[in-house]
């Protein structure tokens, strides 16, 4: 811990100093004890590139501001100073005055390490070191000269070496994230595919489309998807939604994107699927998902619909049958009572306007008929003053296919 | 008393709104908005009676659409629950198997069909098979009436 938090300050440290060592060597083994980084003083000599060898000795006047004790024997000696009350530069040169080869002094109640300076230091000739506060007294107290030390002050000049302490973790960290994201990017990836594949259309299903050639007066004219005019002998696919592509364009968009028609968005399915557990169920996921065609009451119920009115399903029935047989819509009294039942309804109804008028375009927009079609309903009806009707015959013209399903 | 009862289905589009009581529309659809998305937000499991303001608001899930009214608190939520059940039983009888585009396409029938059965948020006629009777004999007097009133419209009558 200790060592590490030398080594994070001697980093910060880095761009102002020239980063030395102090190796600590037991004196009877000869072997290494410990290390201190330290910080080399901007005045007086550098320290030689292989160290200086000496003892420690902690300075006699601990603040090394008057004269210091001389060592006990020549040789080459540290002076351990502490930092404060005067200058380095003037606890520096009372060390060389009494003889030291070289002056550590150490900070006071921090372990920040910077570099010392001076004024009027061109009389100094020993290198001096500056130290962190625990690294200083950790020297005195148990590394000095009484205790069977010496010590190597070196001129460490590699700033770049490869500290394991603050890499180790580092790499942790990356790694780590790198794995997060590579497994977070493949559960992505797997999510993606599997609901692409949920929205495809399987290719049995595909098959069950009917397809039928073109020939001239169908009400189907240009291929949304190539743009071209259907020629004669053209296979188109029919969508359950009355929408006509030429095979080859339609195809590929089905079973390789979506499984709904590009024109109104509705969803395809085969003529035998369960209607109710495919159509819409690509919001929520559910398997039985009631949509707008379930019945409200399961059946089981007594639903004979005895008073033959006519329903919905009917209703649309009948426009359908004769808007495509003749390609024109005839006018007969039970479609042109209900349109008119609707119109004059529709002052009754109208507090309820921005229901109806919003699932009116709803519905709109969501069947789009054939314009075949539609021309014919509007043009037999133009003359009239029914605003209401053609809208709401445009609206069950679609559904057909269903209620030819329905109705065969 | 019923204060108004509303239609909306599972995405939220309202479908049908009776009101018994008078507010300004600005009023109601905030009331509505509000309503739609307490409703939809609940689970299945959950009660089908919550206090709502001074009110109370009693849901059902039929298939795709949710009928909600809105009771006194001094009101019956079972026997609304009923009146509910009726309504959708009349529909369906009338319809034969109603789904939502039945309600959505014959609007003004459903609507037809709700008036005979209440009145002023009130139960009027509790008898399926009159209520049924009244409707189509409206049915029958519009048959009758307008194909004439089409052509006289057109100058052919």
């Amino acid at each position: 811990m200790f060592k590490k938090e030398m080594a994070f300050i001697a980093l910060i440290a880095f761009v102002t100093t020239v980063k030395c060592e102090i190796s600590i060597y037991n004196r009877k083994q000869q072997q290494l004890d410990l290390e201190f980084s330290d910080a080399q003083s901007l005045f007086g000599a550098d320290i030689p590139s292989d160290g200086i060898k000496g003892y420690i000795l902690a300075a006699d006047p601990e603040d090394g501001c008057s004269k210091i004790e001389s060592p006990p024997q020549s040789g080459s000696w540290f002076a351990l100073i502490r930092r404060g009350n005067c200058n380095f530069d003037v606890k520096v040169r009372n060390a060389q005055n009494s003889n030291y080869t070289l002056a550590i002094i150490f900070n006071v109640n921090s372990s920040l390490i910077v570099p010392m300076n001076g004024k009027n230091t061109s009389d100094i000739v020993i290198p001096s070191v500056f130290v962190g506060d625990s690294t200083g007294l950790m020297l005195r107290d148990y590394y000095d000269y009484n205790n069977g030390f010496y010590v190597i002050v070196d001129n460490s000049q590699s700033p770049f070496d490869i500290n394991l302490n603050l890499l180790l973790p580092f790499a942790v960290i990356v790694a780590v994230c790198f794995f997060a994201m590579l497994g977070f990017m493949l559960i992505k990836w797997i999510k993606d595919r599997r609901r692409a594949f949920r929205h495809r259309l399987p290719a049995s299903i595909l098959r069950k489309i009917p397809i039928s050639t073109f020939v001239k007066g169908d009400p189907y004219d240009t291929c949304a998807i190539c743009l071209d005019d259907y020629m004669d002998g053209d296979k188109l696919r029919i969508l359950p939604c009355a929408h006509a592509y030429h095979c080859k364009c339609i195809d590929p968009w089905l079973t390789r994107n979506r499984r709904f028609c590009p024109i109104c968005k509705r969803r395809v399915y085969g003529n035998n699927e369960d209607l109710h557990a495919v159509a819409y169920s690509s919001d929520t996921d559910s398997d039985e998902q009631p949509n707008d065609r379930t019945p409200l009451v399961s059946p089981g119920i007594n639903n004979s619909n005895s008073l033959g009115v006519s329903t919905f399903r009917s209703f649309r029935g009948r426009i359908f049958t004769r808007g495509r047989s003749a390609n024109t819509v005839e006018v007969h009294a039970p479609v042109l009572s209900s349109i008119n039942v609707a119109n004059t309804d529709y002052d009754t109804v109208s507090s309820q306007t921005d229901s109806s008028d919003s699932m009116l375009s709803d519905y709109q927009n969501l069947y789009d008929p054939p314009p075949a079609a539609r021309q014919a309903v509007s043009s037999s009806l133009s003359n009239s003053e029914i605003s209401l009707a053609p809208e709401l015959m445009n609206n069950t013209e679609p559904s057909r296919t269903n209620v030819q399903n329905h109705i065969v | 008393m019923m204060h108004f009862m509303l239609l909306f289905s599972r995405q939220g589009k309202l479908r049908l709104q009776k009101w018994y009581v008078a507010h300004p529309d600005k009023v109601k659809k905030k009331i509505t908005r509000e309503l739609i998305t307490t409703i939809l937000a609940r689970k299945p499991k959950m009660c089908s009676f919550l206090e709502w303001k001074e009110l109370k608001i009693v849901y059902k899930r039929y298939a795709s659409l949710y009928f909600c009214c809105a009771i006194e608190q001094n009101d019956n939520e079972l026997l609304t629950l009923e009146i509910i059940h009726r309504y959708v039983e009349l529909l369906d009888k009338y319809f034969g198997s109603v789904c939502e585009l039945d309600i959505i396409f014959n609007f003004e029938k459903a609507y037809f069909i709700l008036d005979e059965l209440l009145l002023g948020g009130e139960i009027q006629e509790t008898s399926k098979k009159n209520v049924l009777k009244a409707i189509s004999a409206q049915d029958l007097l519009q048959e009758e009436e307008t194909p004439q009133t089409f052509f006289e419209d057109h100058g052919l009558g």
